[in-house]
């Protein structure tokens, strides 16, 4: 009944020693891979996939909407969550508040505005877009003469249908 | 029977060609120049020995790039880009503030990577099927 959660870690250890390895000398090169994440689309995405098929559907639907709703707007949620590996039970007790919900929640629903800008760096402040060009720092710089303090910067990564993203 | 528990469940954020992947927003702060911070998306690799984000984020909040122990970031098909090791301040709202040691590449990157560093402050699962992943903030 269970199963291994990805990227949980069975090894004893792996996260016990966490001064110590930060601390150590890295190695010359830092290797960078595939983190063996891949994305997937909203389309592909069957709420009766995602859960037993015994849970009545109008049930399991209104819990799918949720999911994509809390993930479009890139929410984060709960404390408090438990994850056991055997089940799907998961118990959330509260939504938290992340980081630029605003921000992502245009990004989400802009999306025709933002290609036009793809191979770009972004700098979006709630629902302006403030700046946008090829170096971040110069982006950075122009919205702080505009008052804005802490600028949020993101590149707008734009793909064709047959290229797969790999981590670097 | 083996559980885990996690304080914290992150859906996996759309991308622009509606693609989902695990992805954080940070604030990311310069700590020898508090008073420079910037907003910044990094993806969770489990595939990266260490984290590097874009040079321009760097310089964005005050870093010279021209210092730091450089180090060469090698991708899955050999080709390498250089990078240099700053201490910088990450905080997010719900999983709080770490220190680390991160790379600033010298060539510009698309993504801002946290990898096996970051991985190493934290709990962390994947539930790809669910495109959502769960943080403890903790080692």
């Amino acid at each position: 009944m269970l199963g291994k959660v990805p990227g949980i870690g069975s090894a004893p250890g792996l996260f016990e020693t966490r001064r110590e390895r930060t601390s150590a000398s890295p190695p010359a090169t830092a290797r960078l891979g595939l983190s063996g994440i891949s994305g997937q689309s909203l389309a592909t995405l069957d709420p009766l996939a995602i859960e037993p098929v015994s849970i009545e559907r109008e049930l399991l639907r209104a819990r799918f909407q949720q999911a994509l709703s809390r993930a479009s707007s890139g929410l984060g949620s709960g404390t408090g969550l438990s994850v056991g590996l055997a089940s799907t039970a998961a118990t959330r007790n509260a939504t938290a508040a992340s980081r630029r919900t605003r921000e992502l929640a245009w990004r989400r629903d802009h999306l025709e505005l933002l290609r036009a800008h793809a191979g770009q760096w972004v700098v979006l402040e709630s629902d302006q877009l403030v700046a946008h060009g090829p170096d971040p720092a110069a982006l950075v710089a122009e919205a702080r003469t505009r008052g804005i303090r802490v600028p949020y910067v993101f590149f707008v990564d734009a793909r064709a249908d047959d290229v797969v993203s790999l981590g670097l | 029977m083996l559980t885990v528990r996690y304080d914290h469940e992150f859906p996996y954020p759309y991308d622009l060609n509606g693609e989902r992947f695990p992805r954080l927003t940070f604030r990311l702060t310069n700590p020898e120049n508090p008073g420079q911070s910037v907003d910044v998306d990094a993806y969770l690799d489990s595939g990266a020995q260490r984290s590097l984000f874009d040079g321009g984020i760097g310089r964005a909040v005050g870093i010279d790039l021209l210092t730091g122990d450089q180090k060469q970031y090698e991708s899955a098909t050999g080709s390498s880009i250089a990078g240099r090791l700053h201490r910088v301040r990450l905080e997010h709202p719900d999983l709080g503030s770490f220190d680390l040691e991160v790379g600033f590449s010298s060539s510009r990157i698309k993504r801002n990577l946290l990898g096996r560093d970051f991985l190493n402050l934290v709990q962390i699962g994947f539930r790809e099927r669910r495109l959502a992943f769960y943080v403890t903030p903790e080692p």
